[in-house]
């Protein structure tokens, strides 16, 4: 009774999911490569994209098959290194009696890297669908899997959304082994760790945690770990979905995880004793833990002299506060404290919104409004058609507006500024997050002037410090401060007083590299 | 993964902001009518005596380094005498609160906010602060950190900017005649400078580090060195006489501060942000201390003690509007700090002299 009530609690319901292939763990292979064949089609709904190619082996009576899916594999690899090899060369398969070894087939014949043996259906299901050759033998209960894989897609490009102007130009694909390559080629140490875990009941995705043991804290990688295997859902295609299922806190605004598309940037974060996430389909990896000050850092900031660099990163704060908070100012200042500003300056506003027929704040929301239309509608149309939109929103309909009174040059002005800003922040959802609490500080700032302004900057701050990821809080480390560690969070100090990894991530390995002695002069980059 | 700690620097920050509260708004006006110009000495030395009381919690809290105030007075005086003396003390942070929140929406009324009304600007006020307190002390101590330097910043440049209307002349003659009145105002000046009892409910949160002591005596020695320096410059800047009619001499202050032909002319409205943020920080901790002493009262344990937050909201919303008339809701406000003076000092000193005395006998 009291575990009924507590299940009733809980939510959680005892279920059978359908679509699994946990149930063929019960199905083994028969002797008949027959039955054995008709099984997988059928399990596998007879799609067309399945081929079978049965043969005999070499001259003797004894039949074989192989299943795989024809987009999957590398049907010329199949063919001679599996195919051709049994057909022609089966004298070295066979025993002193002439019959043929599955162990012999295994050690002996295929040149191929990696050959599973395997007999249950749960298994060869999953194999083929993961891009494997199922080869099985008439007479034998055990089959073989064989990785025979080629996946289509496209090559190596540059970074679309996280261009760098100095740093390295290649940005992840669809395809887990170029991923996994373009990280590898970054480090060539034994510690960097992959490790791959299926996800999803139906996907069966490749999901692959990145760490490089002996920097990672042990703990935070066993906690990303237990939340990663304790996923349980159907289907996941990217992994942000993924890092969504793991988060404490899905629902922020804010995100708590960097999604990169930038190999370097996953290398310098686990090399800062982070962990990343690469799913098999996705051009982007994830790094954990993120804090704030993490998400305004950009890989041209390590490739510049230290001064520009900080200059930069601290435009990029006041970037993000003018894109949260500058039509707020905008409206509070002209509707509750014009004694503020110059005389000439309120005449000079009031006389550009003379005609009108808004007040301010509708003014406002009308231009956030068709600001967020035309960003959509550029990321939506084909790249060429994109412009010609920002040309015609931008200027086109800006101009008519304020030529017809709808809204004032002064509130083009003040959007214009604020929307260049959000593009300012280096992570697109920081970036987006920015665009979506402006309208409530407008809405503050419309009711209660610059004390709704500071109430609504309060509550920003307390939602923020509330934050955690991995028990990381958001705002680390500006707060609780660490003087050492935020030689890299509003600042970007030189490189050479940065020897020490981040000390809020608790490295195994602290020291990233021992500073030159007698160093006293920032002239390093 | 991490355990969460309050940092050194954090329990400065938020020794500072439990300080710092609606206090710094009017605290010149307030010594000037008892010491006139020499307010400022009965006020530093109100200051300085603070410190020494304040070193008694702390001492009370470092005997207990797992339990906070309300928990160590149950332990040290039992389940009921120490609810009896613990009552006034929770009804204390719950009246401060809301008196402050009162005073503070009235400040704004007058300055910046001429046509809301006042309920609605506490209302708005108290949905963050309630927001604040339900996530947490470490919630809160991050605020802290973060208001901490921008308050320090805005307050001295303030002051700095404020330098080149000084009348010096203002302040002599130093003590001439005065030293009764100088007197008779180090009680309330000793008053503004509570909020220092906050150690007590966030030691047992800290690292418990060696030298956290040297960041609480910064963190009660910075509002000390702000509250005098206002007043001096208060003084200097207004006169005695002018002083006596300003209830929020500070805002008055920041507005005549002006930059001819620039693109802000006065900055009343930036530097109201940091009042607000100043006293949301005194009220969010204020909040905390009610939130905990009601809980240990009540007997709710910590698990669940947010969920007390609202209920004190809605006490401390009614409090902050019961009063019609404003300048009334300032008398109140100086009567309940010198309640609540009187009965901590008659109170915290015996009760850490028991503390100690049964440490002892325990070691023994």
């Amino acid at each position: 009774m009291l575990s009924l009530l507590k299940k009733l609690a809980s939510g959680k319901k005892d279920r059978i999911y359908e679509g699994t292939t946990e149930h063929l763990k019960q199905f083994r292979l028969s002797p008949n490569i027959g039955d054995n064949t008709t099984r997988l089609l059928d399990i596998m709904n007879n799609s067309f994209d399945i081929k079978t190619r049965a043969f005999k082996i070499g001259r003797t009576n004894t039949r074989a098959a192989v299943i795989y899916i024809s987009e999957l594999v590398d049907e010329i690899t199949v063919n001679n290194n599996i195919i051709k090899s049994l057909i022609l060369e089966s004298t070295f398969v066979m025993d002193k009696n002439g019959k043929v070894d599955l162990d012999l087939i295994k050690d002996s014949m295929l040149s191929l890297a990696d050959v599973e043996e395997t007999e249950t259906f749960d298994e060869i299901v999953l194999g083929i669908m993961s891009g494997d050759t199922f080869l099985c033998i008439q007479g034998f209960t055990k089959g073989l899997l064989i990785s025979a894989r080629k996946y289509k897609g496209r090559t190596v490009g540059q970074p679309n959304l996280e261009p760098s102007v100095k740093g390295p130009q290649e940005a992840f694909v669809e395809m887990l082994s170029v991923n996994i390559g373009l990280i590898r080629r970054r480090i060539r140490d034994p510690n960097l760790t992959f490790e791959i875990h299926k996800l999803g009941r139906r996907a069966k995705a490749d999901i692959v945690l990145m760490y490089i043991k002996g920097i990672a804290h042990k703990d935070l990688i066993d906690d990303i770990r237990n939340k990663l295997l304790a996923i349980d859902i159907d289907k996941v295609t990217t992994a942000v979905e993924v890092s969504k299922l793991m988060l404490d806190r899905p629902h922020s605004i804010f995100p708590l995880v960097q999604v990169t598309e930038r190999p370097d940037k996953v290398v310098a974060a686990m090399n800062e004793g982070r962990v990343a996430m690469i799913i098999e389909g996705a051009p982007d990896a994830i790094t954990l833990p993120v804090t704030l000050p993490i998400l305004m850092q950009s890989s041209d900031d390590y490739f510049e002299n230290w001064m520009a660099a900080t200059v930069i990163r601290m435009t990029r704060y006041v970037c993000f506060l003018i894109s949260v908070l500058f039509p707020a100012i905008y409206i509070s200042t002209t509707s509750y404290h014009p004694g503020m500003l110059p005389t000439r300056l309120v005449l000079s506003i009031t006389a550009s919104r003379t005609g009108v027929p808004f007040p301010a704040v509708l003014e406002a929301l009308l231009m956030e409004f068709t600001l967020e239309i035309l960003q959509e509608a550029g990321i939506r149309l084909p790249r060429v058609v994109g412009q010609t939109v920002s040309i015609v929103g931008g200027l086109v309909i800006g101009q008519a507006a304020v030529q017809a009174g709808v809204v004032s040059p002064i509130m083009v002005i003040v959007i214009s500024i604020t929307a260049l800003s959000s593009f300012a922040i280096p992570d697109y959802s920081l970036s987006m997050a920015s665009r979506i609490i402006r309208i409530p500080f407008i809405l503050l700032a419309v009711t209660f002037g610059s004390f709704g302004i500071a109430m609504g900057m309060l509550f920003l701050l307390a939602y923020l410090s509330s934050l955690r990821c991995f028990g990381l809080s958001y705002l680390t480390p500006l707060t609780p401060f660490r003087p050492r560690d935020s030689r890299d969070s509003l600042i970007r100090a030189p490189l050479w007083t940065m020897h020490k990894r981040p000390e809020f991530l608790h490295p195994e390995d602290t020291i990233k590299h021992v500073p030159p002695a007698g160093r006293n002069e920032p002239n390093d980059n | 993964m991490i355990t969460e700690r309050l940092s050194k620097v954090q329990v400065m920050t938020i020794t500072v902001g439990a300080i710092f509260g609606v206090d710094i708004l009017m605290v010149q006006h307030y010594m000037v009518k008892f010491a006139r110009q020499d307010g400022w000495i009965s006020l530093a030395i109100g200051g300085l005596l603070s410190i020494g009381f304040a070193f008694v919690y702390y001492l009370l809290a470092i005997l207990h380094p797992d339990l906070d105030l309300p928990e160590i007075m149950l332990k040290l005086c039992g389940p009921f005498l120490g609810r009896l003396l613990l009552f006034p003390i929770a009804l204390y942070a719950v009246l401060y609160a809301g008196l402050s929140a009162r005073i503070f929406a009235q400040a704004l009324k007058m300055f910046l906010l001429d046509r809301t009304p006042i309920y609605a600007i506490i209302g708005l006020m108290l949905v963050v602060v309630a927001y604040s307190v339900y996530k947490g002390i470490y919630v809160i101590g991050s605020i802290s950190d973060v208001i901490f330097p921008i308050c320090v910043f805005t307050i001295v440049s303030m002051l700095l900017m404020s330098f080149q209307q000084m009348d010096l002349d203002r302040l002599q003659p130093v003590l001439f005649e005065n030293t009764d009145n100088v007197v008779r105002g180090i009680f309330p000046g000793f008053r503004h400078f509570l909020g220092f009892e906050i150690i007590a409910y966030v030691y047992c949160h800290t690292y418990r580090a060696k030298g956290t002591y040297k960041w609480f005596s910064a963190g009660l020695l910075i509002p000390i060195i702000f509250y005098v320096m206002l007043t001096v410059v208060s003084i200097g800047v207004f006169s005695v006489g002018s002083l006596k009619g300003l209830i929020f001499p500070t805002l008055t202050l920041s507005k005549s501060i002006e930059f001819p032909a620039t693109f802000l002319e006065r900055l009343e409205s930036f530097t109201a942000v940091v009042w607000i943020a100043l006293v949301f920080e005194s009220l969010i901790l204020f909040f905390y201390m009610s939130v905990r002493d009601f809980s240990v009262l009540l007997g709710i344990s910590r698990r669940y003690d947010k969920y007390m937050t609202f209920a004190l909201i809605a006490a401390a919303y009614i409090v902050s509007l019961l009063e019609p008339h404003g300048i009334q809701v300032l008398d109140y406000f100086l009567t309940l700090l010198s309640a609540y003076t009187l009965y901590t000092l008659i109170i915290i000193p015996p009760l850490t002299g028991y503390a100690l005395l049964k440490r002892r006998r325990s070691k023994q």
